[in-house]
């Protein structure tokens, strides 16, 4: 069912984008994209309009939020969930402040992944 | 399911939209705990009995705990005990969504009872964790270290061991005979600032780092490398994220610096750290450590 979206997942930790890989393409998606920082990530976007994007919050350089914020000035309908491993209530606030569809707590829950994704994509509530 | 602000459970579970839920976290500091709230959060009270005594507070000129003393629905040790408590954002963001009519008393019970559930370990290492007493074996082990009866100090412990547990080793045991060699290991640090300025590490052996690596990222990792290295690092990441959901929860605010791992000559501080906790792994000691409210410079 997730084998037409393209997802992209930006995060400067190799290991955190192989895990979320991982659980993508072990749930059907049919097209991952990664990005190591955000500039990759707002480059990547412009380029191949993924469905959704994950994005970490603290990245290297420009970070999730700033990404977050060119990505929704070169398209409003963008759907980002920014992800992070810690969860301050500024962190949450500023993420839906800025634009994000949602917020996601690592690690990465296979489960909690593909039920967020279907919800956003196929419009499910389990 | 993991460790998640209240707020966040409430927005993906579909009690609140983003927009209400911002507005609610944006006045979290304009608001005061009331009594009925917390006594509902803690079990003291029933959602019908806090809404009686919310009806004959318009009537009478008394206080809430007096009037809900006299009907006998709390006791003077329940009241003392929920003045005394620590302030809790998931009560505020509560009673907030309560007073804008979006959600009822019922309706805050049942999402926090659900909450709890969904935010408690339910993996494979509850088992070992709830076998195990891990705050007892903390308090037990930080006994004679300075971060002992400090609650900040002994939670980051329990979440850290908690975390080896239920993410690396459900075997995982304190060893308190570990003889102290941390300082000649490989590190990770890890700083917190905020509301408190925590320092926190973990060192070990590279076989016992590649070890965690391969049982936190469930991938092959045959030795060193740098994947290995990256799995170590977000180890540590994630585990002081569960730290600072917990602290936040409780309106203790921290930003996580980006974890790293000491190179070339750097090591960790000489300063005995506040928490030291030896971690026995299948591939030897773990140690983990806390220096709390200090920024101790690398030696």
């Amino acid at each position: 069912m997730l084998k037409k979206y393209s997802i992209l997942v930006s995060d400067d930790s190799a290991v955190v984008r192989k895990m979320l890989r991982h659980i993508l393409e072990e749930g059907g998606v049919g097209n991952v994209f990664e990005a190591r920082d955000g500039c990759e990530a707002v480059a990547i976007y412009r380029e191949h309009r993924p469905d959704v994007v994950f994005m970490d919050i603290v990245m290297p350089g420009k970070t999730g939020l700033e990404a977050l914020a060119e990505i929704r000035a070169h398209d409003q309908s963008a759907r980002v969930i920014m992800a992070s491993s810690t969860g301050t209530r500024k962190n949450l606030k500023e993420a839906i402040d800025s634009g994000a569809v949602d917020f996601i707590q690592k690690p990465f829950e296979k489960e909690s992944v593909l039920k967020l994704l279907r919800r956003l994509l196929e419009g499910e509530w389990e | 399911m993991f460790s998640r602000l209240f707020g966040q459970f409430l927005l993906h579970e579909g009690y609140v939209t983003a927009n209400t839920l911002s507005s609610a976290l944006g006045r979290l500091d304009e608001v005061r705990p009331l009594i009925g709230m917390l006594a509902l959060a803690q079990g003291y009270m029933t959602p019908a009995q806090v809404e009686e005594i919310n009806e004959a507070q318009k009537k009478q000129d008394k206080r809430f705990g007096q009037l809900a003393i006299e009907k006998g629905y709390l006791t003077v040790e329940q009241l003392e005990s929920i003045l005394s408590g620590q302030k809790s954002e998931l009560v505020l963001l509560g009673q907030i969504l309560v007073r804008d009519g979006l959600l009822s008393h019922d309706g805050f019970l049942m999402a926090l009872e659900k909450y709890r559930k969904s935010a408690g370990l339910s993996e494979e290492g509850y088992e070992a964790v709830k076998a195990n007493d891990i705050d007892g074996v903390i308090s037990s082990v930080l006994s004679g270290q300075p971060g002992s009866g400090r609650p900040v100090a002994e939670s980051w412990a329990s979440v850290f061991m908690k975390g080896v547990i239920r993410f690396v080793d459900p075997g995982a045991a304190i060893d308190p005979l570990a003889a102290e060699h941390y300082r000649d290991r490989v590190a990770f640090i890890q700083r917190m600032r905020g509301d408190r300025s925590l320092f926190t590490f973990m060192a070990a052996t590279e076989e016992v780092f590649t070890d965690l690596a391969r049982r936190f990222s469930k991938f092959e990792i045959d030795g060193f490398d740098e994947m290995a290295e990256a799995a170590a690092g977000e180890f540590l990441n994630l585990v002081n994220g569960l730290f600072t959901v917990n602290r936040s929860d409780e309106g203790i605010e921290l930003e996580m610096q980006p974890q790293q791992r000491l190179t070339g000559s750097a090591k960790l501080p000489v300063k005995r750290p506040d928490v030291l906790l030896p971690l026995l792994l299948p591939k030897g000691i773990l140690w983990a450590g806390l220096f709390l409210d200090t920024q101790p410079n690398l030696s």
